[in-house]
């Protein structure tokens, strides 16, 4: 099965927050960032920064949920089941990129790259989203072949 | 074979969820709960701060569990008779079992102070009290006794709601089973900032006034008050097991790696037992949900014939208070110490940040704590995570 990866091109978003309010609308039919699997966040003055799912694999988040909430697809998409999930946020106190957010009222949410067709991408005008098909097994950020959450953390760190 | 689980909280739900897993066929399972529909307690703070509705509570594996054949009894256990093999119900009915899982939770300790019982006294542990607080509409003064989890999800709800909001903590600062003293300091000033009261240091002597509590008397002062929050903390829901013969800890239900309890056929989890530290072995009593959840999974295997031991908890806790975040892994400084463990703490403060690592005089990391304001992104929670998963493997 191909798997996908959704990556970020943060110089190219200008945080005209089209993909946050699309996220919210599929995903909750409101039109609220509270509700967007996918947040802009300010790094300080007009410097943007575009948080959602990795999708690790192994995910931190998996490994530590207890509840049985969160799984690895065979697509390599993680994903949250609200049925299961309890909001005990242990998932939150690991996630390395703030990416398991709630909607309010202690609903824990997280992006599930919308079973394979994430509207974030499609309404985006700057191309700073990409979907692509994963070519190597693990993602490739400046040229370098990354394997773990931490090589992850330390490339985007540079 | 009937497996009857005493308990419709997260773990004694969670251990039927893991054992139809497993393959246990739903009628055989038999779920004492004395409140009914279940909920999750960590949405309380949540639904009362943003208004949603009290719904969001219920946990969704209910209806999963009542589809798979699982029998929900409305009732409290009020004894057990290990060698009939039975537990005896409210209506003094017995009930007997094959297998038994006792997660009869805590219940919140009221301390014993003058005044406790007034009319406008209450905790925050149930959904009786969410709808109480819930119809509060003007702004009021209200003192939250106790700077733990629970007294700091109040506080963060009521503050959004409007009131005013003092929170008097008994020790030198707040979540102290949580955090360290430097990150917990940055954290008051931080909420402080949100208009937030906070008394570190001063113990609540008594309530004072007639039908309701007017008000709150400290080792150093008098404080005006419209309503009053205990939030001091909870006690293992184990008094109904006196004379069954089971071996407590600490008022809680001693388990071994497997959650078994001293008697045969009898496993424990959740808030009325003790737990596993992961780092040292020991035994300790976190009342939390996510160790219940780890211990009905661990009983679910053992009662079908996967008897791994487990390795014990590593705590991994979040909790956001207003606009701050908070985050902890492994253990604080002070935990380590109760435990046995000499340590010390880093911090590296920013203006909106503080970050500290617990580390082992040898060297090992054996915690993490973060309060901020920003996002948390990048936090290296994970990597002490692992650190300590591989380190004391």
């Amino acid at each position: 099965m191909t798997r996908y990866v959704l990556d970020v091109v943060t110089e190219r978003c200008t945080g005209c927050m089209k993909c946050v309010y699309a996220c919210s609308w599929v995903k909750d039919r409101v039109l609220d960032p509270d509700h967007a699997r996918i947040k802009i966040v300010s790094k300080g003055g007009i410097v943007l920064d575009v948080t959602l799912c990795r999708h690790c694999n192994p995910a931190p988040c998996v490994e530590v949920c207890e509840f049985d909430a969160l799984r690895v697809k065979e697509d390599g998409t993680v994903v949250l089941d609200e049925n299961r999930c309890t909001d005990c946020k242990a998932c939150r106190s690991v996630c390395p990129f703030g990416a398991i957010t709630d909607s309010g009222g202690g609903m824990l949410i997280k992006c599930d790259l919308c079973g394979g067709d994430p509207e974030c991408v499609k309404v985006c005008p700057h191309n700073a989203l990409i979907f692509r098909p994963v070519v190597s097994q693990y993602p490739n950020i400046g040229g370098k072949s990354v394997h773990s959450v931490r090589e992850l953390l330390e490339a985007k760190e540079r | 074979m009937d497996y009857v689980i005493i308990g419709g909280g997260v773990g004694g739900l969670y251990t039927a969820y893991y054992l139809l897993k497993e393959g246990v066929p739903g009628e055989r399972l038999h779920i004492v709960t004395q409140e009914w529909p279940p909920y999750t307690r960590h949405r309380l703070g949540e639904i009362l701060e943003s208004g949603s509705p009290i719904d969001n509570a219920y946990l969704g594996i209910v209806p999963h569990l009542k589809r798979a054949g699982v029998e929900f009894i409305i009732s409290r256990a009020t004894g057990l008779d290990p060698s009939e093999k039975k537990v005896i119900i409210d209506n003094g009915k017995g009930i007997s079992y094959d297998e038994l899982i006792i997660s009869t939770g805590a219940s919140p300790f009221i301390p014993p102070i003058k005044g406790v019982h007034l009319s406008n006294v209450s905790t925050f542990y149930d959904i009786k009290a969410l709808e109480e607080l819930i119809k509060v509409k003007k702004s009021l003064r209200i003192t939250i006794i106790g700077g733990g989890l629970v007294g700091l999800a109040a506080a963060s709800a009521l503050r959004r709601r409007g009131h005013r909001v003092i929170i008097l903590e008994r020790l030198p600062y707040l979540l102290p089973t949580v955090l360290d003293e430097f990150p917990a300091r940055i954290l008051s000033d931080y909420l402080r900032g949100e208009g937030v009261h906070i008394t570190c240091g001063e113990e609540v002597k008594e309530l004072v006034g007639g039908k309701r509590a007017q008000y709150v008397r400290t080792n150093s002062g008098i404080r005006g008050t419209d309503l009053v929050i205990l939030a001091t903390g909870v006690r293992p829901e184990t008094k109904w097991l006196e004379d069954s013969g089971i071996e407590l800890g600490r008022g809680a239900i001693k388990i071994d790696r497997r959650a078994r309890t001293s008697l045969s056929n009898v496993h424990a989890l959740g808030d009325a037992a003790l737990s596993h530290d992961y780092i040292t072995g020991r035994e300790v009593y976190r009342p939390l949900g996510f160790i219940a959840a780890h211990y009905a999974k661990v009983v679910a295997k053992d009662l079908t014939g996967d008897s791994r031991a487990s390795k014990g908890i590593i705590p991994t806790l979040y909790e956001r208070v207003l606009d701050v975040h908070i985050i902890r892994v492994g253990l604080s400084m002070a935990e380590a110490s109760s435990l046995g463990l000499s340590s010390e703490v880093f911090c590296d403060k920013t203006a909106d940040r503080v970050e500290c690592w617990v580390k082992e005089a040898g060297g090992a990391k054996l915690g993490y704590e973060l309060i901020t304001k920003d996002f948390v992104r990048r936090n290296k929670a994970w990597d002490v995570y692992t650190d300590i998963r591989d380190t004391f493997a």
